[in-house]
C-alpha cells in the first residue's frame, strides 16, 4: 500500500504491512489434517501519535482478529506489526509482556470486562502492579483516583464494586483501566455498541477529549459507520478478511469509491424520516461469503452490482486513487 | 390513519411489576398505546425502558416474578386479561397477532427442520393437514425472499446464517395471516447491510399484506424508515406519542430532544457529540414526578408531580414544559463548564 | 483518610451478610433441617469422648444382645442395646460418626486439591498438557476402583490412614474434570482477556481471575462428594478392608451387625440410620448451597417464593374497576 505521508517527520505509532492470520479448523473426518481458514489477509495500515483509526467492517469481516493480531494476543501468518520503530511481530515471554504497557485494549462488554469480584481500585490497579510500578493496590491509590477523575468518576468509586455501576460507567473504568500505564496506542473493540445511545455520546467525547489531553492513538473498531464519523480520522473498512477502503475520514464518507463502501453507507438508517424514505438503498443483496470455502476474485463479488468476469476470478489489489485514499476494485480505481 | 375505525390493539394504563429480592421493580407504568389496523407503531427507547416488557405483556409472555397489576389490554374492543380474557387471548395471540424477537437462534428450535417449524403453528391455528402446511410452508420462504425454497425446508437453523433466521421468523409469524405483527429488536443482531434487507421486507409485508406491526427498537433511524407513528419510552412510561415527522422534526419532550441530539449522523461533521448527562434511574421503588427530571435541563418543582399528558402539535408529551426546547440552554451551560 | 472511612462500616455490613443469609436458610425448611442435622452429628463426633456413656470398646460379656430400652428386656444403661460383644450401641454410633466424619472431610480435602490443580494446570496450558492429563483421568476413572483398594489395602496394610489414602486417589477425578471446564469457559471471558493483554502473568491470571470462579461450583461438589466419601467408607470398611477395630465406623458396625441381623436388628440399624442421615441433610442443605451462591437461580428461588406472590398480585386480584 502506497503511505498517506502529510508530515513525513513523524513516526507512526504503528506501521501494519500486509498482516495476515490463519485459523485452524478440523474438516471432516478423523485422521484429515487442520486445514487453514484465512481469516485476514494482506491487511496494511499506519496509524500516526494522536489520531484515530476507524476499523470497520460486518460480522465476519476480521476487525475483531486484526485488533488482537496488533495487540499479539494471536499469532500472525504472514505480514508485519511495527509498534514504535520496534518490529514486534514475533516478540515472546517477558519481551511481549512488558511492550503490553505500550499497548492497551478496550472491550465491548462493559459487563464481563471487569472482574466482579475485584473493587475498582483493584482492577485500575492491577496494571499498575503486574508492571511493577507500585506494589500494592493501596500504594495506587492516588493514581487511580486521578485516573478516575480523567473518566469522570469521583474518587469514591474506588472502593465500591463493579455491579454498583452502569454500563457506561463501567466502560469509564475500562477505559482508566486501559490508561494507567500511559499507552500511546489504544485498541478499542467496538467500545460503545453495547451502550445506550445517550450514554453512548458522552463515552465517545470522553475518548475523543482523552485523546486530545495524552496524545494517544486509537484503532477504533466497529460496525457501525456512524459513530466512526464522529472519532476517526481515517478510516479503513474490511470485507470478509480483506481491506476494501482505506482514507481520510471525509473522503469515505463524501467520495467512496468501492462498492461495498457504498452499499454500507447507504444501509446505515438516518434518523430523518424525510431523507430516510427518500434514500435509494444501494442493492446489495445475499450474505456475506463463507471464509471457510474462499472463492477466487474480489470476496465482494458475489454481492456486487458490478461485478463482472474478471471480479471473480483475479482479486483486486489495493490501488492509490487519490492522495491518501486507497481502494481494491477493478472498477474504481 | 383515522380515528375513526376501530383500533386493532389498545393498551390501557398497563403497569407491569417484578418482585425481586432487592424490593419491587416497577418495569412498565401507566402505558398506554393504540394501534390501528395497517400502521407502523415504533416502540423507541433505551435498554430497561421498559419497550420488550410492554410487548411481553400484549403476548402474555410475562410469568412470575412479574405480574400485570393494572390496566388492560384489548384486541379489537375486547379484553385480553383476567379468567375470561384468557381463553379469548389464547386464540388471538399467535394467530392474530404474531411476534418475532431479537434473536432468532434462540427462538427457534434446533431439533427441527424449518419446514416443520412454520407448519406447526398452522396445523394447530388453521388445522391444516401436514401435506397443506408444507406446501404454505414453501410459499411463505419464498415469500419472505429466501432462495431456494423447497431445500430449505428440509434445513436445520443452524446451517443458515442469521439474516435467513430472521427471515425464517418472520415467515413463521405470518404463516397464519396475522394483523399485528410485533417485532422486538428484530435487526438488532444482524450487520447493517442485512438490517437493510430485513427492514424492506417487514416494509414490504405490510403493503401486501395490510399487516399493522409494532417495531420495538432503540433505534431511531430504523424508526425513521418504516414508522407512521412513535411512542417514545423512558424508565417505564411513554413520554412521547405522535406522528412520525412530527416527533423527528419537532420533539416535544427534553427526553426525545435529547436522544435525536444524541444519535450520530452520517452527514454531521462535528467533532463532538452532543450527550445527556446522567444515567437512567432505577426501577425500584421509583420517586414520584418525572423520571427523567435528574437528567432534564430545564426542571422545576412542578416535576416532582407526574406530568400530565400535554398536547403539542398532534403529538401527546408527558412533560409539565412540553416543547420547550430544552438542550440550547444546557448547550450553553455546558459550553461554559468547558467541555 | 479515605481508607479509614470505608474500612469502618465493615463489621457491621458483614454481620448485616451473615444475618441476612441466616434468615434465607430458615426459610428454605429442608435446608435449614439437613444444616441442623449436620451441625448436631458434627458436635456429635467433635464431644464424642465427652457424650459417649461409654468406652466404645469397653466388653461386657455378662450384657450381650441387649435390645434397645423400649423393648421389653431394655434398659436404661445401654439405651440403643448392646452388641454380640456387650459394647454400648449408643456409644459405638457417637464414636463411629468420628471416624467416618474424619475420613469424609480429608479425603475431599485431598481428593480436592488433587484435582483442582490437575484441573487447573490442563485447563489454563491447553494442548498437549491437557491431552495427556485429562487421559491420566479417563484412565483412573475407567480403573475399577475396588481392585485399587485392595492393591493398596494390601501394599499399606489397613487403618484409618490407609482408607483416607486410598478414598483420595480414587475420588480425585470429577474435580479434575469440573474444573479443567470452568476454566476452560472462563478463559473466554472479557475480563480475563483484558487481563492478559494489559501484561499479566499466567500465574496472576490463574489466581486473581480464574480460581475465584471456581470456589462456588467446588463447595457445592465437594458437599456432595462428602456423601459419595461417607458411603464408600461404609462399604470398604464393611468389606473389612477399612477401619480395624478396637477403632469403630459406622461401616464397620454395619458390617458385623449383619450376622445378628435376625436376632438383635438394632445393631445394624442405628449405624446404618447415622449414615443415611447424614447423606440425606448433606444433600439438602448442599441444594440450599448451590442455589444461594448462584444469584440467578437465588433470584429465581425468591421469584417461587410467597414474598414474591405477595408483592406482585395480578390485577383481578385487586379488583380493579375496568
Amino acid at each position: 500500500m502506497s503511505e498517506h505521508e502529510t508530515s513525513p517527520t513523524v513516526l507512526p505509532t504503528l506501521r501494519v504491512r500486509s498482516l495476515g492470520v490463519n485459523y485452524l479448523t478440523r474438516s471432516k473426518g478423523f485422521w484429515s489434517r487442520p486445514r487453514p481458514i484465512s481469516a485476514l489477509e494482506g491487511v496494511s495500515f499506519d496509524v500516526r501519535p494522536g489520531e484515530t483509526l476507524g476499523l470497520v467492517g460486518e460480522s465476519g469481516s476480521g476487525k475483531t482478529t486484526a485488533g488482537r493480531a496488533i495487540l499479539r494476543r494471536i499469532d500472525s501468518a504472514t505480514g508485519q506489526i511495527i509498534f514504535k520503530g520496534t518490529d514486534i511481530t514475533t516478540l515472546k515471554g517477558e519481551k511481549l509482556r512488558r511492550l503490553r504497557a505500550g499497548m492497551q485494549l478496550v472491550l465491548q462488554d462493559p459487563y464481563a470486562s471487569l472482574n466482579p469480584r475485584m473493587r475498582i481500585l483493584d482492577a485500575v490497579a492491577e496494571p499498575l502492579i503486574v508492571h511493577g510500578v507500585v506494589k500494592s493496590a493501596e500504594a495506587a491509590r492516588d493514581q487511580v483516583v486521578e485516573l478516575l477523575d480523567l473518566v469522570g468518576l469521583p474518587a469514591d468509586a474506588a472502593s465500591r464494586y463493579p455491579h454498583a455501576f452502569s454500563g457506561g460507567q463501567r466502560q469509564r473504568i475500562g477505559i482508566a483501566r486501559a490508561l494507567a500505564l500511559k499507552p500511546d496506542l489504544v485498541v478499542a473493540d467496538e467500545p460503545v455498541s453495547a451502550l445506550d445511545v445517550s450514554v453512548r455520546a458522552q463515552v465517545v467525547n470522553l475518548m475523543q477529549s482523552l485523546q486530545r489531553q495524552l496524545k494517544l492513538s486509537y484503532i477504533f473498531i466497529a460496525h457501525d459507520l456512524s459513530i466512526v464519523r464522529h472519532i476517526s480520522h481515517r478510516v479503513a473498512i474490511l470485507y470478509a478478511g480483506r481491506l476494501v477502503e482505506i482514507a481520510d475520514r471525509d473522503d469515505i464518507y463524501e467520495r467512496p469509491r468501492h462498492p461495498y463502501t457504498e452499499a454500507l453507507l447507504s444501509a446505515v438508517p438516518v434518523a430523518n424520516p424525510a431523507l430516510q424514505r427518500a434514500r435509494e438503498r444501494i442493492a446489495c443483496e445475499g450474505e456475506v461469503p463463507d471464509i471457510a470455502n474462499p472463492q477466487p476474485g474480489c470476496r465482494f463479488a458475489s454481492r456486487c452490482p458490478l461485478a463482472t468476469q474478471m471480479c471473480r476470478e483475479k482479486s483486486p489489489p489495493l490501488v492509490e486513487v487519490a492522495p491518501g485514499h486507497s481502494v481494491a476494485c477493478w472498477h474504481r480505481s | 390513519m383515522s380515528a375513526q375505525t376501530a383500533p386493532l390493539l389498545e393498551v390501557d394504563g398497563l403497569r407491569v411489576d417484578f418482585a425481586s429480592r432487592a424490593g419491587l421493580v416497577q418495569a412498565i407504568n401507566e402505558v398506554s398505546l393504540v394501534v390501528h389496523k395497517g400502521e407502523t407503531l415504533g416502540l423507541v427507547g433505551e435498554s430497561g425502558s421498559g419497550k420488550s416488557v410492554s410487548a411481553q405483556a400484549v403476548m402474555g409472555l410475562i410469568s412470575p416474578p412479574g405480574a400485570i397489576t393494572g390496566g388492560d389490554v384489548r384486541w379489537c374492543g375486547t379484553s385480553l386479561l383476567g379468567r375470561k380474557g384468557e381463553r379469548y387471548a389464547r386464540s388471538v395471540r399467535g394467530k392474530n397477532i404474531a411476534m418475532i424477537f431479537q434473536d432468532p437462534m434462540t427462538s427457534l428450535n434446533p431439533l427441527m427442520t424449518v419446514g416443520d417449524q412454520i407448519g406447526e403453528a398452522m396445523r394447530y391455528h388453521l388445522g391444516f393437514t401436514h401435506v397443506q402446511a408444507r406446501r404454505r410452508a414453501e410459499e411463505l420462504l419464498g415469500a419472505v425472499g429466501l432462495s431456494a425454497p423447497a431445500r430449505r425446508l428440509d434445513q436445520y437453523p443452524h446451517e443458515l446464517s442469521g439474516g435467513m433466521r430472521q427471515r425464517v421468523m418472520i415467515a413463521m409469524a405470518i404463516s397464519c395471516e396475522p394483523e399485528l405483527l410485533i417485532a422486538d429488536e428484530p435487526t438488532t443482531a444482524l450487520d447493517v447491510t442485512i438490517q437493510a434487507q430485513i427492514l424492506e421486507l417487514l416494509a414490504r409485508l405490510q403493503k401486501e399484506l395490510g399487516l399493522a406491526i409494532i417495531l420495538i427498537t432503540h433505534d431511531l433511524g430504523v424508526v425513521a424508515g418504516i414508522c407512521n407513528r412513535v411512542a417514545v419510552m423512558y424508565a417505564g412510561r411513554i413520554v412521547e406519542t405522535g406522528d412520525v415527522d412530527t416527533i423527528f422534526e419537532d420533539p416535544g419532550h427534553p427526553y426525545t430532544q435529547g436522544l435525536l441530539r444524541s444519535t450520530p449522523s452520517l452527514e454531521g461533521t462535528e467533532d463532538t457529540l452532543m450527550s445527556i448527562d446522567g444515567i437512567p434511574p432505577r426501577l425500584i421503588d421509583p420517586q414520584p414526578g418525572c423520571p427523567f427530571l435528574p437528567r432534564c435541563p430545564i426542571g422545576v418543582d412542578a416535576c416532582r408531580q407526574a406530568p400530565p399528558a400535554e398536547a403539542w402539535k398532534g403529538s401527546a408529551v408527558r412533560c409539565w414544559k412540553a416543547g420547550a426546547d430544552a438542550w440550547s440552554m444546557g448547550a450553553t451551560r455546558a459550553q461554559e463548564a468547558g467541555l | 483518610m479515605a481508607d479509614r472511612l470505608s474500612s469502618k462500616p465493615q463489621t457491621p455490613k458483614r454481620l448485616a451478610i451473615l444475618g441476612g443469609l441466616v434468615s434465607e436458610l430458615w426459610h428454605d425448611k429442608a435446608g435449614f433441617i439437613g444444616f441442623l442435622v449436620i451441625a448436631l452429628i458434627t458436635a456429635m463426633a467433635l464431644l464424642a469422648p465427652w457424650i459417649a456413656p461409654y468406652d466404645p470398646a469397653a466388653q461386657n460379656v455378662m450384657a450381650r444382645l441387649q435390645p434397645p430400652v423400649w423393648l421389653a428386656n431394655g434398659d436404661w444403661n445401654h439405651i440403643l442395646g448392646t452388641d454380640n460383644l456387650g459394647r454400648d450401641v449408643l456409644s459405638r454410633v457417637i464414636w463411629g460418626a468420628r471416624s467416618t466424619l474424619l475420613i469424609g472431610a480429608s479425603v475431599v480435602l485431598i481428593a480436592g486439591t488433587i484435582g483442582v490443580i490437575v484441573g487447573l494446570v490442563a485447563g489454563y496450558a491447553g494442548g498437549r498438557v491437557d491431552g495427556v492429563l485429562m487421559r491420566i483421568v479417563d484412565i483412573q476413572v475407567s480403573f475399577p476402583g475396588i481392585l485399587m483398594i485392595l492393591l493398596i489395602v494390601s501394599v499399606l496394610g489397613p487403618s484409618t490412614l490407609t482408607m483416607i489414602i486410598v478414598l483420595s486417589i480414587t475420588n480425585w477425578m470429577i474435580y479434575a474434570r469440573q474444573v479443567r471446564s470452568i476454566v476452560m469457559s472462563v478463559r473466554q471471558v472479557p475480563y480475563v482477556e483484558a487481563a492478559s493483554v494489559m501484561g499479566c502473568r499466567p500465574r496472576r491470571i490463574i489466581f486473581r481471575h480464574i480460581l475465584p470462579n471456581l470456589v462456588t461450583p467446588l463447595l457445592t461438589l465437594g458437599i456432595l462428594e462428602f456423601t459419595n466419601i461417607v458411603l464408600a467408607e461404609a462399604a470398604v470398611s464393611f468389606l473389612g478392608l477399612g477401619v480395624q477395630p478396637p477403632a469403630t465406623s459406622w461401616g464397620l458396625d454395619v458390617a458385623s451387625g449383619r450376622d445378628y441381623i435376625f436376632i438383635a436388628w438394632w445393631l445394624i440399624t442405628f449405624p446404618g440410620l447415622g449414615i443415611v442421615l447424614t447423606v440425606l441433610s448433606i444433600n439438602l442443605f448442599a441444594n440450599w448451597v448451590r442455589v444461594t451462591t448462584d444469584p440467578q437461580e437465588r433470584e429465581k428461588r425468591f421469584a417461587y417464593s410467597r414474598a414474591a406472590r405477595r408483592m406482585v398480585r395480578p390485577a383481578e386480584d385487586r379488583a380493579v374497576v375496568r
